[in-house]
């Protein structure tokens, strides 16, 4: 169990990143979702041991990891967003010199380690091929071995998806499902359908905030009876009212169609519908700061 | 842990072509040093003796910081630098592992690159046809000790400052600034140490301060002989041993200290490459705002403003049209000074450009304090700029290398560059903005060094400020060659396309000269950013040798820009796969034809340019004249058998000079009248031409030429009638330097420095007449006495070095002029109208008049007024003279009217020094002292029949201040004394000939200044000349001679003949001396053949000498003979009755030197002076001990406690060491009370 109490962090530059964050990670996938400049990555960072913060604890099972940050390195496995390799070393080679950071010092378990988490991630064909060749989801891929090296009991993965192309996105998003096991795996990503397809749990984070903790399906049940929408055409003008609460306005194919948030019928054009994880989402993010909802 | 991570870094660094690369480089640099240095011949020096290893081994770890920091700093950026950061520090990986494990890696990989220099070295020690002289036994001892002491130790310091600010800054090119700084630290010792004179008094301060321990070491070897440079090990101590614990001390502190504070966390956002970024290329790049948020978006860093207008998304207001559909040469010109300022500020605004700057100032400011050194010069332009120079050719030229690769890689590293390619801008305007902000950089650094410059000499009320000499030394001079280099970096980086082999590549073309060297390959043509050689003047300017110095800069500036078209054609635009070819190949495929046509327009410019040079250098003037010594080795190849023809002697010269200073040459009408003074009637007449002089008629009655050998200025001429003994004759001739045509590409390859001794400039010239006018016979001067040079130029071994003492021939001739005895002179030189003439005798007569060609000609007409030597030396300049009247003969000095300041003082010491003369040695024969000054291109001194020649950089502008003044008054007054050890006496020509002259000049001067001198001053002159003389002992090209045996070894004749005179007076007293002296000139003044020789002076003052110490002074003329005196220790211990007892423990030896310079020490042979000073600095104690042991111990008692103790307190015994001399007294209770 991870947990994270009242964790606040701000920037040199006077950027708040993190602001009372309270979790509390259970085994198992938890999705991290919110805009960009959420803060899901100062998150990531710090859950990763590779930065600290002003105030607030978290503890992995008993070890305080903002403490003994190599205790928990042991067990960590983690991928940020923005990473780079040398370009000039082969896949195995570079994945073999982090395995021996990781601590895998004997050889021939190290060897056999590499060989394993490089064919997990399908590589083992290309792992003498220099890593200044590799396309952008090799990459990715080579990322999440790494990650893997030593069966970390803690897997953060900073949105490992973004930039993929909807195949390879399909494809990692598999990967990425097979890999939840006996672990905390924290995933991070902007991308809804991500958190919908993988996450049993989840959290949404705004400005430093969360916002929304839960499971998915609970977040998407609150909302049961609450959208509504309605199709505008393109002719038509369209002034919302002011007090509506507008999710989403969305054009397709010429059409403009209004999802709105509102427990009652707000209008005669108006049809409920049922909600889906983006409505989650971009309520989360209509709320002020202080309209924190657990569920 | 420990060896997987070391491991992979050791295959990491091998697999990267930089490793290799750099290997590569000091194997060649190792390879070709020993070659050029070895094939060339350096004299005896071994080019792989113990202290020529040491030295070189830490010349190259000056160049192998660069690569050290490669190395170390690639290390700890390269994890930021490719986005691993994040990767590995989430790793348990421990900091002991992660920064001290790969740091030995990187350290050890620098070493192992950096260490091909030895099997460089080594290979090219054994390569064929080298200079047998220069090569020593292979000394394995010498190559693992410097390794050990000086290579390990000087890469561990580099390596752990550059491992400290790399993992703080995770940026390479801030850790280039750190290793500039070191290099800097270095040059400020240089300028502080002091070049020609050094400052022994700071020096130990200043060695310590350098960090690659070369003065520290040099120290040790200052003193040493040929033979010691060639067979002694340097030992690890003294201030060596504290600059390499200190500097260790410091490699090691500020390893520890980023160990400590490195944190295992990722930096804050202000560090890290991007910002780092920031910090090499403006400090305001990260905090600014772009008024432009899609691209903010697009490139995650924010761009200044004055970007935008680059990129079409925001297109300039004006003519927004023709903008988008056809790029004005407006809008080309417009982004182009755009980009130009952007990459300028950029740079500018970097904190590493900032500190670089400001470390610049710091070692300017130590360069103008340095030149001081030379000759105790004023701050004037032309030495500060020669000495900020040193500075300029290392630091600017690693400026631009670093920034040329910066520049080029700077987009693709932030990842800029696909926008920018993607944009209208031109590769012209990219590539050409790049080039404007390295010419910007260079151009501020020159600024930055006369602005240095400037603020020095107001700080020293110097006030000469002359403006357009800075413009043109900085600028033109020195300037043309590094922006010229700054194209040829942009070129490197462009075609390589890989920033190390850039930078490698663009060294190795800097150090093109050494290999070429070593093959013989002089012409500039092909040894890039070269061109010929050229010197600033202080009377002179440049003269015409700044002529094919601009020639030769618009030859390279057009290599320069056919370079950034092919850099234009390549430029990496955009994305191309494949090799190096096939890239080159799609942008030359890429090119306009209005591009292609202007490089070929260009290229046949240069062809054009270049054809011109060629016909200069090698059709107009001849590629590589036969030098000084090649011409002589020829003369004695081929004449030698003449030697011992009888020739008759000159005993009247009258001779007109016309001298053209704006055309620079000569011709000389004259006649000699010629005596046979043989016992032989004379059959042939020899003429022989010094270098460079042309024969023209010759008119002899009943002469016919039966032989010419002009290359080598040999004519051989038969007499109808014999001369018979005693008959006189006269010989007409004329002689003349050719008109000087074009320029040339270097003067030539040996001796004779940037003009011929006979060449005319436009101001200041000086004509010695042996060298203007004819000679008569063969002489012996042309024979090399050096075993390595006739080796060299393939001449037999000599038999005999010189005539010996009682040879009759030697005896009858005058040294080295052989055909000159007393005679009479008259001179007539005509000169152009601005210009005076002075030479040696009255003038009597001046007038002008307009010559044959309608030129208006100023003439003056001197006349011996007694017996002279029949040479003299003529001076003509635009003149200032100064006179003073106030003594028994008038003194004329004659200089360049920027160098008035020590005129008064020059007159003065040559009038009281004239009297003094008079009063020790008899009357000066002469109507007048004349001082003149003139240009210093051969760096000679002269004086002839009264009248004095001192080159513009030696005395005019010294400061007249503590050293500076005695070494004013040295001169003026050694160059007088000539006048009675020279001008009355003939020195025959035998062995030791020029010790006469010499010795006693040297003496006559001391004597002259001692006279003026307080005690302390005496003591502290002594021991000045004793440090400077031993010093140059190192540095000599041949065997220390004895007095007796001296030949041209001027140096010894003048300092150490002094110096033993010096010893003699003390051994026998002044007086006894002085009537010594007195009687020798008595005994040859004016008398004919045969003539004085080195023998008859010792003679005259043994005959001065008591009999016991006969064989003392016999020996010190004899034999090469220096001591070492000294106190080891000085104990006092207080007795009961209140006096002390004193024990002192002595060194105290005699040493012979003989070939180059072994020693034998034995116990000294003539009593020492002991003194003892108390608190107060008076002496307490003086007595002369007789000490028989090399090392002894001396008790006495005395009843005042003494605080010093002294050995040969005031300097009379020259000794290389002179630090032990004294020493503080310490007092010991004694034990058994």
């Amino acid at each position: 169990m991870l947990t994270i109490r009242q964790l606040s962090k701000t920037y040199v530059n006077g950027i708040r990143a993190l602001c009372d964050v309270t979790l509390d990670i259970d085994y198992g996938i938890f999705g991290l979702l919110g805009p960009n400049g959420a803060g899901k990555s100062s998150l990531m960072r710090t859950l990763a041991t590779l930065q600290g913060a002003d105030s607030g604890s978290i503890m992995f099972d008993d070890i305080d990891l903002l403490r003994h940050p190599n205790l928990i390195r042991c067990q960590l496995g983690y991928l940020p967003q923005d990473f780079g390799v040398y370009p000039n070393v082969s896949a195995f080679d570079l994945l073999s010199q982090l395995a021996v950071f990781k601590g895998i010092a004997p050889q021939r378990r190290r060897l056999e380690e590499v060989k394993h988490q490089l064919n997990v991630v399908n590589l083992y064909s290309q792992r003498n091929q220099k890593l200044g060749s590799f396309s952008g989801g090799m990459l990715r891929r080579f990322g999440i071995a790494q990650a893997l090296l030593g069966s970390p009991r803690l897997l953060i993965v900073d949105e490992p998806t973004a930039g993929l192309d909807p195949a390879e996105r399909i494809r990692f998003q598999n990967l990425l499902a097979d890999l939840s096991g006996d672990r905390i795996f924290i995933l991070s990503t902007h991308i809804v359908e991500d958190i919908a397809a993988l996450c049993p749990q989840m959290a949404i984070l705004r400005q430093g905030h969360i916002v929304r903790w839960g499971s998915p399906k609970v977040l998407i049940n609150s909302l049961q009876g609450r959208v509504w929408t309605r199709k505008v055409s393109a002719a038509e003008p369209f002034i919302p009212a002011p007090e509506w609460s507008v999710i989403t306005s969305r054009m397709v194919q010429g059409d403009r169609y209004i999802r709105l948030l509102s427990d009652d019928s707000p209008g005669k054009e108006f049809v409920p519908v049922s909600p889906d994880m983006s409505d989650v989402y971009f309520t989360a993010l209509l709320e002020k700061a202080e309209t924190i909802e657990y569920t | 842990m420990f060896l997987p991570i070391f491991a992979f870094e050791l295959r990491y660094h091998l697999r990267r072509p930089t490793f290799w690369l750099i290997a590569v480089v000091f194997l060649v640099i190792g390879f070709t040093d020993i070659l050029s240095k070895a094939g060339a011949g350096n004299a005896f020096f071994f080019v792989n003796s113990p202290s020529q290893i040491f030295q070189t081994t830490i010349w190259y770890t000056i160049f192998g910081i660069l690569a050290a920091s490669a190395f170390v700093a690639e290390t700890f950026v390269r994890d930021s630098q490719f986005k691993m950061e994040s990767l590995v520090l989430a790793t348990p990986v421990k900091k002991k592992d992660y920064l001290a494990t790969r740091f030995l890696a990187a350290f050890g990989i620098a070493l192992l690159a950096f260490s091909s220099y030895l099997p460089g070295m080594i290979l090219g020690t054994l390569m064929p046809g080298l200079n047998l002289y220069a090569l020593g036994p292979f000394r394995a001892d010498a190559y693992t000790t410097s390794y050990f002491m000086l290579a390990m130790p000087n890469l561990f310091v580099v390596s752990a400052i550059a491992f400290a600010v790399a993992s703080r800054t995770r940026s390479i090119t801030v850790t280039y600034v750190g290793a500039i700084a070191l290099v800097m630290l270095y040059l400020a010792s240089l300028m502080m140490v002091g070049a020609d004179v050094i400052n022994y008094q700071q020096y130990r301060l200043w060695a310590m301060l350098d960090p690659f321990g070369f003065y520290a070491f040099e120290e040790k070897t200052l003193t040493w002989t040929v033979h010691q440079h060639n067979t002694l090990m340097p030992t690890l101590g003294g201030t060596l041993l504290w600059n390499r614990l200190f500097w260790l001390g410091i490699g090691a502190g500020v390893w520890t200290w980023a160990y400590r504070f490195y944190r295992m966390v990722l930096p804050s956002k202000e560090v890290g490459e991007r910002a780092s970024r920031a910090w090499i290329l403006g400090s305001k790049l990260g905090s600014s705002r772009s008024p432009s948020p899609l691209l903010d978006r697009l490139l995650s860093i924010p761009l200044p403003p004055f970007l935008s207008p680059l990129l079409p998304l925001s297109p300039p207001p004006l003519f927004p049209h023709s903008f988008r559909l056809l790029p004005s040469v407006f809008s080309h010109s417009s982004t182009f000074l755009h980009r130009a300022a952007f990459e300028t500020r950029l740079i500018i605004k970097g904190r590493a450009f900032q500190l670089l700057t400001l470390f610049g100032l710091i070692s300017l400011v130590m360069a103008a304090i340095g030149t001081r050194s030379f000759n105790y010069s004023n701050p004037s332009t032309d030495i500060l700029v020669h000495s900020a120079n040193i500075y300029l050719d290392y630091v600017l030229f690693a400026i631009i290398v670093i920034y040329a690769a910066e520049v080029v890689w700077r987009d693709r590293i932030l990842r800029i560059q696909p926008i920018v390619d993607a944009t209208l801008i031109s590769n012209g305007a990219l590539l050409l903005a790049k080039l404007a902000a390295l010419f910007a950089i260079i151009s501020l650094n020159l600024l930055l060094a006369m602005a240095v410059m400037l603020g020095y000499q107001v700080l020293r009320g110097y006030t000469n400020f002359e403006f357009p000499l800075y413009g043109q030394m900085l600028f033109l001079e020195h300037g043309s060659y590094f922006y010229f280099m700054a194209t040829v970096a942009l070129f490197t980086q462009v075609i390589t396309r890989h920033k190390y082999a850039g930078m490698a590549f663009i060294v190795l073309i800097s150090l093109i000269h050494i290999p070429f060297d070593s093959f013989g390959w002089y012409h500039n043509l092909y040894r890039v950013g070269s061109t010929n050689d050229i010197e600033y003047s202080l009377m002179n300017g440049y003269g015409r040798l700044f002529v094919g110095h601009l020639w030769y800069s618009l030859y390279w500036g057009l290599f320069g820009v056919i370079l950034m078209f092919l850099a234009y054609t390549l430029w990496p635009r955009g994305v191309v796969d494949g090799g190096l070819i096939k890239r080159w190949q799609w942008g030359w495929s890429q090119t306009k034809g209005v591009v292609k046509k202007g490089l070929v327009a260009i290229a046949l410019l240069f062809t054009a340019v270049g054809s011109w040079i060629a016909y200069n250098t090698t059709i107009l003037n001849t590629y590589q004249p036969p030098g000084k010594e090649e011409t002589a080795a020829a003369i004695e190849k081929k004449f030698k058998q003449y030697e011992s023809l009888p020739m008759p002697v000159v005993k009247e010269t009258n001779v007109t000079i016309e001298l053209y200073p704006d055309e620079g040459y000569f011709v000389a009408d004259g006649e000699y009248v010629l005596e046979n003074q043989g016992d032989r009637p004379i059959h042939e007449l020899h003429l022989l031409t010094f270098i460079n002089l042309e024969l023209g008629d010759v008119d002899y009655p009943g002469a016919t030429l039966r032989e010419a050998h002009p290359e080598w200025g040999y004519y051989i001429y038969d007499l109808a009638e014999p001369m018979e003994v005693g008959d006189r004759q006269r010989l007409a001739f004329q002689t003349y330097t050719p008109k000087p045509q074009g320029f040339r590409n270097h003067v030539d390859s040996d001796d004779v420095y940037m003009v011929y001794p006979n060449d005319v400039v436009s101001n200041g010239t000086n004509l010695y007449s042996p060298f203007i006018l004819p000679f008569i016979g063969y002489t012996k001067m042309v024979e090399h006495k050096k075993a390595w040079l006739r080796q060299k130029l393939d001449l037999p071994p000599l038999d005999q070095r010189m005539r010996s003492h009682d040879d009759p021939l030697g005896q009858s001739q005058s040294l080295m002029v052989t055909h000159l005895g007393w005679s009479k002179t008259t001179v007539t030189i005509g000169t152009s109208p601005a210009q005076t003439a002075v030479t040696s005798g009255r003038l009597m007569e001046e007038w002008r008049e307009v010559d044959g060609r309608g030129r208006d000609r100023r003439y003056f007409r001197y006349k011996s007024t007694t017996l002279d030597r029949g040479k003299f030396t003529v001076f003509s300049g635009r003149y200032n003279v100064f006179q003073n009247t106030d003594y028994r003969v008038p003194i004329e000095i004659y200089y360049h009217p920027d160098h008035s300041d020590n005129v008064k003082l020059i007159a003065e010491q040559v009038g009281q020094a004239l009297e003094f003369y008079e009063a020790t040695f008899g009357p000066y024969p002469f109507k007048q002292v004349r001082v003149a000054e003139f240009v210093y291109y051969d760096g000679m001194v002269f004086s002839e029949g009264g009248t004095i020649g001192i080159p513009e950089v030696l005395v005019w502008k010294s400061e007249a201040v503590g050293d500076g003044r005695d070494h004013i008054i040295d001169w003026v007054t050694y160059l007088l004394a000539h006048a009675w050890w020279e001008d009355q006496l003939i020195a025959a020509d035998v062995a030791g000939g020029m010790t006469i002259r010499e010795s006693l000049s040297a003496y006559a001067s001391t004597l002259y200044q001692r006279s003026t001198q307080t005690p302390t001053e005496i003591k502290q002159a002594r021991r000045r000349l004793m440090r400077q003389f031993f010093r140059t002992l190192g540095k000599i090209d041949f065997q220390e001679p004895p007095l007796t045996d001296i030949y041209n070894e001027l140096p010894i004749a003048r300092h150490k003949g002094g110096m033993i005179l010096t010893q003699i007076e003390e051994l026998i007293g002044q007086d006894n001396l002085l009537i010594a002296l007195r009687s020798f000139l008595e005994d040859h003044r004016y008398q004919p053949a045969p003539y004085s020789t080195v023998l008859d002076l010792r003679d005259s003052i043994l005959a001065q000498t008591p009999t016991p110490k006969q064989d003392i002074v016999r020996e010190l003329f004899e034999q090469v003979i220096t001591y070492q005196v000294g106190i080891t220790d000085a104990i006092a211990t207080p007795l009961l009755d209140g006096g002390f007892e004193i024990e002192l423990h002595l060194d105290a030896q005699k040493i012979y030197t003989q070939n180059l310079g072994q020693q034998d020490s034995v116990p000294l042979d003539i009593p020492v002076t002991i003194t003892l000073e108390n608190e107060a600095g008076n002496i307490i104690y003086d007595q002369e001990h007789q000490l028989n042991q090399q090392y002894s111990v001396v008790s006495f008692e005395i009843d005042q406690m003494p605080s010093f103790a002294a050995i040969d307190p005031n300097y009379i015994l020259p000794s290389s060491f002179l630090q032990d001399n004294r020493r503080a007294v310490r007092t010991e209770e004694k034990s058994d009370r």
